[in-house]
C-alpha cells in the first residue's frame, strides 16, 4: 500500500478476498436499525476496481427504493 | 460520537470475548449486556465506509470469533445516538436473535472464494445479464463437482452460494462446527478442482444469520 493509502497492485487472489470483504461487511449481517445512513468515501475504498463499490452502492440504493429507509450519500473528502 | 455496533453474542459466552479489542478509528470495543444478548460496540465519530473502516469492522468480528464465541455480525454502519437507543432497537429483535445464536452455537462460517472458470460454456446472449451470470455460476459449479457441499463431505452442515460484486467471482459460504476447521481445510485441499480457491475463516455467521442452517 502506498503512502497515500491507495492500493497499487493487487493480484487476482487478493482482489477476490477484498471483493468478498466488501460484500460481507457492507451487504451482509443483521440490521438492527433500519434507518441507517451509510456514507461511502467517494474516491477511497478500493482503487483496483471501483465497480465493486458501485455494485454494493447500487444494491443499497435498490433497497432504499423499496422502502428500507436507507440513504447513501458521498462521504466527506479524506 | 455515536455508539457503533459491530456484532452480537450470547451473554453466556461473553467470558470468551477478547479482553481488549480496538475497532474503527482505534476506539476500544466494549460489551453491552442486554439480557440474553451481548452487543459489541465502540464510540465512533465517523463511520464512513472506506477500506480502512471496513477492515476495522471485519477485524473486530474475526477477533470475537477467534476468542471462541459464536457471533452474529451486524451490517456495517449500524450506529446509535447512545446506549439507550441501541437497547431500544435491540429489544424488538432480541428473542429472535438469541434463538438464532442458540441454534448456531458452536458453529462458524468458512468461505471458499473462486473466480469464474474461464472455460465455462458460453451463455446465449438473448438472456438478461443477471440470468446469464447465474447460469455461468451454475456451469462453474458443475465443473467443480456438482456442488461443493457434496464434494466436501459432512463437515459442511449448510452451504450458501453468493455472487461477488461486479462478476469478480463466487463465494461458497459453509457452516461448520468450530472444531472441524482443520478437517474442512483438509477436504478443500484434497479436492482436485479447488486448488486455486481462497479459504477465508473462521468467520461470524454472515451467510447464515438471517436464514439459519438447514
Amino acid at each position: 500500500m502506498s503512502d497515500s493509502g491507495w492500493v497499487e497492485e493487487v493480484d487476482e487472489g487478493e482482489q477476490l478476498v477484498l471483493s468478498d470483504l466488501i460484500n460481507r461487511v457492507l451487504d451482509k449481517g443483521v440490521m438492527i436499525n433500519s434507518h441507517i445512513i451509510i456514507s461511502i468515501a467517494d474516491v477511497d475504498l478500493i482503487e483496483l476496481d471501483l465497480k465493486l463499490l458501485i455494485s454494493a452502492v447500487a444494491r443499497l440504493q435498490r433497497r432504499k427504493d423499496t422502502g428500507a429507509n436507507l440513504s447513501v450519500r458521498p462521504g466527506p473528502q479524506p | 460520537m455515536r455508539t457503533y455496533l459491530y456484532g452480537l453474542v450470547l451473554s453466556r459466552n461473553a467470558h470468551l470475548l477478547p479482553q481488549r479489542m480496538n475497532g474503527i478509528g482505534g476506539a476500544a470495543v466494549r460489551p453491552i449486556v442486554a439480557d440474553e444478548l451481548t452487543a459489541l460496540v465502540g464510540e465512533v465519530e465517523d463511520a464512513t465506509a472506506s477500506l480502512e473502516t471496513v477492515r476495522a469492522h471485519d477485524r473486530v468480528m474475526r477477533e470475537i470469533v477467534r476468542g471462541g464465541a459464536t457471533a452474529m455480525p451486524v451490517r456495517f454502519g449500524q450506529a446509535f445516538a447512545d446506549e439507550a437507543e441501541l437497547r431500544r432497537h435491540l429489544d424488538g429483535r432480541a428473542r429472535e436473535l438469541a434463538d438464532t445464536l442458540e441454534s448456531m452455537e458452536g458453529h462458524v462460517e468458512m468461505r471458499l472464494l473462486m473466480t469464474l472458470a474461464a472455460e465455462s460454456p458460453p451463455v446465449p446472449e438473448a438472456k438478461s445479464p443477471g440470468t446469464a451470470y447465474l447460469e455461468s455460476l451454475r456451469s462453474a459449479n458443475r465443473v467443480a463437482g456438482l456442488g461443493l457441499r457434496a464434494a466436501l463431505g459432512p463437515v459442511v452442515r449448510a452451504e450458501r452460494v453468493e455472487e461477488l460484486p461486479a462478476g469478480s467471482g463466487v463465494a461458497f459460504a459453509h457452516l461448520i462446527r468450530r472444531e472441524e476447521e482443520t478437517s474442512y481445510r483438509e477436504s478443500v485441499a484434497a479436492h482436485p478442482s479447488l486448488g486455486t480457491a481462497k479459504v477465508i475463516g473462521p468467520l461470524a455467521l454472515y451467510a447464515f444469520a438471517e436464514h439459519p442452517g438447514e
